[in-house]
């Protein structure tokens, strides 16, 4: 009786309804249209791409602008770069947000208001670039690969998040080490951090995310070809067109002016090769990311 | 080993502290010792901070000398060449000033005038999907492009673009039209920054206003149910004013860096020949700062976008306090 009842109850669906799932339907395809759009031309047939007649799905299937890409050695290096900037600087910061963010945590801690006032003001008043540049040059950095780790080893807002983090950890915990002898240093290596893993998660993806799509300081503090991140590569092939951004010998050069057409999909090849990791990790790590700003937004 | 009493005692002493958690019979210096470990655990991080932060505060003084590379940053004497406010009235009256600063207030307004409601509108419009999935589909593609940099979107953006091979001129021509070299042309600038702007934020930024949305009591909803309200009316008394706190903040937040106006995005879509339209005071100051070497001269246009912010920063509070009672402050 029960069932029979359930289905008869039809949930109305009115034309307010079919107009927002569409609407909603519309703006999800449009914003992922670029991206189908770059890797169906990205794969396409040479010739139809000159014609110009991809729009959503390819025409042809052929590797060949992939193929391309890959020969160039700056590609790998750049990438190899930034893995390695991405992980010290992930893990350094995480390591540094911990250590400031205990402290600051700890309501008995004398001098806690001023040490928090000295972690807080830097992100509401800076010194702006050009004292940064002059000061990074004058310690040495410029043109060195430290660069793209030393200043981002301390994040403000990580900071925040974790110290609001530890905060929510129990007073009874702490109570209950000091009880059994434990000093401050021991607390933190052996309990809190421990207990930490979640919002270490979130603020480590945070920084993951940050340096992997960072360039600008790179460019500006980075001449050296060899040691450019993945994203300033990409920016000097896509926008800056550096003429010899590739290490291609005379005759690719000559294959390319030849072949003119194949140096747009070229450069989608490389977006793809940019963007796919990001694409196929982000829906699964989305809930972090989601978490974090929840829980620095509902701080501020 | 102390007496059980005497444990219990200490742990009463412990739990009716005051505030402060300060011991009646400790001096500063007992407690500094007693935290001394805490200090030794947050030392690495004031050391980064002093350096990396501290330091470029104080080399905004350079803004008020003629500094050059080989100078000394710390000199206060006579050695340090202070020239007064000569940098500032050197960009009051370049010719460049009303242009950087008209660019730099019409990008961000009108990023903030066609930008800041579509995430509202987009959360709104999630809000009343009722299929779960579906909406956390659409959702996930929204801020697909939040995670990609700048460097992509302005990638993608210039080859969509492309006076001979963009896509969009392909499809003018399908229709019959010219072409258009859009980044050519300065009155195109604007819009095309507005777009690609809030193509990669709209997603993201949504998700505040749907979080804000799920903290309103449902029981509202139930009881305007019950009074016949329709979905319109809903969204119009209950949904709306709900997120009005939400919404101030992130209004305050967003018309407070006004001035900031995306440098790196910018850097990457202008050129030469739309700077009229394109250059705004942080490409400004890149420009003469980091690429023609006019330290002490960009310093001081970057004082004075600081400046400017803050008086904006304060106002839009002010405002915001005066007309929903919600401040950042």
């Amino acid at each position: 009786m029960d069932q029979i009842r359930l289905k008869n109850i039809k949930t109305k669906i009115s034309i307010a309804d079919i107009l927002i799932y569409f609407v909603a339907g519309i703006l999800g395809i449009l914003t992922v249209w670029p991206f189908i759009f770059i890797f169906s031309m990205s794969v396409s047939d040479p010739a139809e791409a000159v014609r110009q007649s991809v729009w959503l799905f390819p025409k042809g299937f052929h590797l060949d602008a992939y193929i391309r890409v890959f020969q160039n050695s700056f590609l790998w290096i750049s990438y190899r770069n930034t893995i390695f900037y991405v992980a010290s600087g992930t893990v350094l910061n995480c390591i540094m947000s911990v250590l400031a963010a205990y402290p600051l945590s700890r309501k008995k801690l004398y001098g806690r208001r001023l040490l928090v006032k000295f972690i807080i003001i830097p992100m509401y008043f800076t010194g702006g670039l050009i004292p940064f540049f002059i000061l990074i040059t004058k310690l040495g950095l410029y043109d060195n690969f430290l660069v793209m780790i030393l200043p981002y080893m301390v994040t403000i807002w990580n900071i925040i998040l974790v110290r609001t983090f530890f905060m929510g950890i129990p007073e009874a915990l702490h109570e209950s080490a000091v009880i059994d002898g434990a000093n401050d240093l021991l607390i933190l290596s052996k309990i809190i951090v421990p207990l930490s893993k979640s919002i270490l998660a979130v603020i480590a993806l945070y920084s993951a995310v940050g340096i992997w799509n960072s360039w600008f300081y790179a460019m500006i503090f980075l001449p050296n070809r060899n040691l450019h991140p993945l994203q300033l590569f990409l920016a000097k092939l896509l926008v800056f067109e550096a003429p010899n951004i590739t290490n291609a010998n005379q005759e690719m050069l000559e294959l390319l002016r030849q072949q003119q057409s194949t140096v747009l999909q070229m450069k989608y090849a490389v977006i793809m090769f940019a963007t796919v990791p990001i694409m196929c990790m982000y829906p699964f790590l989305q809930k972090y990311f989601i978490k974090g700003t929840l829980i620095g937004s509902l701080k501020e | 080993m102390p007496k059980p009493e005497n444990g219990i005692t200490s742990i009463l002493v412990i739990r009716n502290s005051r505030t402060k958690f300060l011991c009646k019979n400790k001096t500063p210096l007992q407690l500094i010792w007693r935290d001394r470990y805490l200090y030794l655990i947050i030392l690495p991080v004031l050391i980064h901070l002093f350096i990396f932060q501290y330091l470029p505060m104080f080399g905004l003084l350079i803004a008020f000398r003629d500094y050059n590379i080989g100078d000394s940053l710390f000199a206060l004497g006579s050695d340090a060449k202070w020239v007064g406010l000569k940098h500032f009235i050197r960009f009051f009256n370049s010719i460049y000033f009303t242009r950087v600063i008209k660019n730099t207030f019409l990008n961000s307004g009108v990023l903030i005038l066609f930008g800041f409601w579509v995430p509202i509108a987009f959360a709104l419009l999630l809000n009343e999907i009722k299929n779960k999935l579906y909406k956390r589909v659409v959702q996930t593609l929204s801020y697909m492009p939040y995670f990609v940099s700048t460097v992509i979107v302005a990638g993608i953006v210039l080859s969509f673009l492309s006076a001979h091979d963009g896509i969009i001129n392909a499809f003018l021509r399908r229709l019959g039209m010219e072409r258009i070299a859009f980044m050519n042309e300065s009155r195109y600038f604007r819009p095309i920054y507005a777009i690609s702007s809030i193509w990669q934020t709209f997603g993201w930024s949504a998700i505040i206003y749907l979080a804000s949305m799920s903290a309103i009591n449902p029981t509202l909803y139930e009881a305007s149910k019950i009074d016949g309200a329709n979905r319109w009316q809903q969204l119009r008394h209950i949904t709306i004013p709900g997120i009005i706190p939400t919404i101030s903040i992130l209004l305050i937040l967003a018309i407070g860096s006004v001035m900031m106006s995306n440098t790196e995005i910018i850097l990457l879509l202008y050129n030469p020949a739309i700077y009229d339209t394109a250059d705004v005071i942080g490409t400004f100051t890149y420009r003469e700062g980091i690429r023609y070497g006019k330290y002490s001269y960009a310093t001081a246009v970057g004082i004075f976008t600081a400046a400017v912010n803050f008086m904006m920063l304060s106002a839009a509070n002010r405002a915001s306090k005066k007309i929903s009672s919600h401040g950042l402050w």
